[in-house]
């Protein structure tokens, strides 16, 4: 018994020294982000926006839309889509064999016919039944397929797309007017050896929306909303900023990014068997710049762009949180060949190292730290001293980050108008450690466990050359 | 707060140009044809008419042409909208007194500029 409690002791010793590690390692982030939001701070909004106006013509987009059961949604998307502020690009939805009338809504709304058009094979996909085109938008189209999952929408919308950018989108997500202007601008300032773009997303939930986008920004109701509401301000105001300083970056989102198509092409399009096909994509490019020694870069901007309806409901947010964290399980096991190989620089030597480390095994080690707590307090097995450091640190670093975030935000972007929500966001902040990091982390390593009873139909992605398209 | 009349027979475009210009700060009115846009154009006032040139009905032309005819309303400005093919048409519009133009299908972006130019913001 003695034996037992002196190693459960040490584990939990061993627990706070890696969750010291972590705050030492997000303290850095934290900095980063704060200097460049620093210098970043008073430049005028409006400025990069007419920088960019001289030179983006030359910069037609597609964005693709996949589409799977949104009869209620896509109309109103589309429309908000169409008044974005860009010269040129064509908007295209992709219903993936959707079961309600997503396709008929779109239809009469915007008064479609069958088209022509001419698809190329660049990525195989699923089949296309039929692509119709709007008589009064003519840069709306539709793109009727067979089921094949989000990722084989994406690559359908390659094949059907005729400009050499696009953009993926969710259907469920808001973007702002300048959005497309704003993230194509590293794009342009680089002469196109940026390839991928993304820009910051935040939480809709709780914002008035007035057509289709944002017209005042405010905290939601619903906790489970907040609390998501502080995550995304953590990850991306903190997480993201810094990764992509050293074009590190790993993840942009799907709910929001700019591809360069060529290489996307290259790289064999979206993976279809992966339950994280943003990121897989994204580590994929990374890996084959490095393997071309290719100088393009993945970038990111800080700006706020897109607007995201998150989940409300534990069952909802557990599914999710369980995806996106197999997600990167399968993207760490696809990719794992790059960890610590100077070949693949700064994304083999750190970025890829931190996801595994900390992002990827933080869950499995917090969740062993909270079991330990509760146990050792249940059974007299954890000396208290230790369970109080424990306890100390979880919410320091649960607390700690959380608070950062909301001032960083407050401070840069201002984009909460009333003291009283970033009190609530603050307030809510200090709850983080009692119900919603243990739920999350819960689900997290839930994630980790479906992806490796998933583990044996994860063949190797079918490829198709550039040549034959 | 400016006040825009947008007429023209198909919705979508209505909403497109009345969410691109409802996002800039003007106010936006809409009639769906030539009739009701003479009607609503008699009782109130505006300042910019967006109008449509194929119209079924009463087409944009003859509701710019009793506007320029009347006295009190001739003022006001006109954009027309109308399709890449018309060029002679566009001729005959300026004649009756069409005082900006604006290609179908055209992006929000180049309408945004347009009438930002007409009221020099
Ligand atoms: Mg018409």
């Amino acid at each position: 018994m003695e034996t037992l409690s002196l190693i459960l002791n040490w584990v939990a010793i061993t627990i706070v020294a890696y969750f010291f590690v972590i705050i030492t390692i997000y303290s850095m982030f934290f900095l980063l982000a704060l200097k460049k939001i620093w210098k970043e701070k008073d430049i005028d909004p409006h400025e990069p926006i007419e920088d960019t106006i001289e030179s983006v013509d030359t910069y037609p987009l597609s964005i693709i839309v996949p589409a799977y059961n949104e009869e209620i949604g896509i109309v109103p998307t589309v429309r908000s889509l169409l008044s974005i502020y860009y010269p040129e690009y064509e908007i295209i939805v992709v219903d993936d064999g959707s079961k309600d009338e997503t396709s008929k809504r779109m239809i009469d709304h915007f008064d479609m016919v069958e088209s022509s058009r001419a698809i190329r094979n660049h990525v195989v996909t699923k089949e296309i039944v039929g692509i119709c085109q709007s008589t009064t938008v003519p840069h709306v189209f539709l793109v009727k397929k067979e089921n094949g999952g989000k990722a084989d929408a994406l690559n359908c919308g390659i094949n059907v797309s005729k400009y050499p950018y696009f953009c993926a989108m969710d259907a469920d997500s808001i973007i702002e007017r300048y959005a497309l202007l704003k993230t194509m601008k590293p794009i342009m300032d680089s002469d196109g050896n940026v390839i991928v773009t993304g820009g910051t997303i935040r939480v809709a939930n709780g914002c008035k929306i007035h057509r289709g986008s944002i017209e005042q920004v405010s905290p939601p109701k619903n906790p489970f909303a907040i609390m998501q509401v502080i995550d995304y301000l953590r990850a991306f105001l903190i997480g993201r900023i810094s990764m992509t300083r050293f074009n590190w970056l790993l993840i942009i989102s799907g709910a929001f990014g700019i591809f360069q198509k060529e290489w996307v092409i290259k790289a064999g399009g979206y993976r279809t068997t992966t339950v994280g096909e943003d990121m897989e994509l994204v580590v994929r490019l990374h890996r084959l710049l490095k393997e071309s020694k290719s100088k393009e870069r993945i970038e990111y901007i800080a700006d706020p762009v897109c607007w995201t309806e998150v989940p409300t409901t534990a069952r909802v947010l557990r599914k999710q949180r369980k995806r996106w964290h197999q997600g990167l399980t399968e993207t760490i096991f696809y990719h794992r060949k790059m960890l610590f190989r100077p070949k693949y620089k700064g994304v083999g030597m750190v970025s890829l190292p931190y996801y595994v480390l900390i992002e990827w095994l933080g869950p499995v080690i917090e969740l062993l730290g909270y079991v330990l707590l509760v146990a050792g307090l249940l059974f007299g097995v954890i000396h208290l001293e230790v369970a109080l450091l424990m306890f100390a640190v979880a919410f320091f670093y649960g607390t700690l980050f959380s608070i950062s975030a909301v001032l960083l935000e407050e401070w840069g972007y201002k984009r909460y108008p009333k003291p009283w929500h970033l009190i609530k966001l603050f307030l809510w902040s200090f709850t983080e450690t009692f119900w919603y990091r243990p739920l999350t982390v819960l689900w997290r390593v839930e994630g980790i466990i479906s992806a490796i009873r998933r583990k044996h139909d994860w063949g190797d992605m079918k490829r198709k050359g550039v040549s034959s398209g | 707060m400016k006040k825009i009349l947008i007429v023209d027979d198909e919705e979508v475009l209505r909403m497109l140009i009345a969410d691109t210009l409802e996002d800039l700060g003007f106010s936006i009115e809409e009639a769906e044809d030539g009739e009701e846009a003479w009607e609503v154009i008699q009782k109130n006032s505006y300042d910019l008419i967006i109008l449509d040139y194929m119209m079924p009905g009463m087409t944009g032309v003859e509701v710019l042409k009793k506007l320029k005819e009347s006295t009190v309303k001739k003022d006001i400005p006109v954009l027309m909208l109308t399709a890449r093919s018309q060029q002679k048409d566009k001729e005959e519009l300026l004649a009756v007194g069409a005082d900006y133009f604006m290609e179908k299908p055209f992006r929000p972006m180049k309408l945004q500029e347009l009438v930002e130019e007409i009221f020099h913001v």
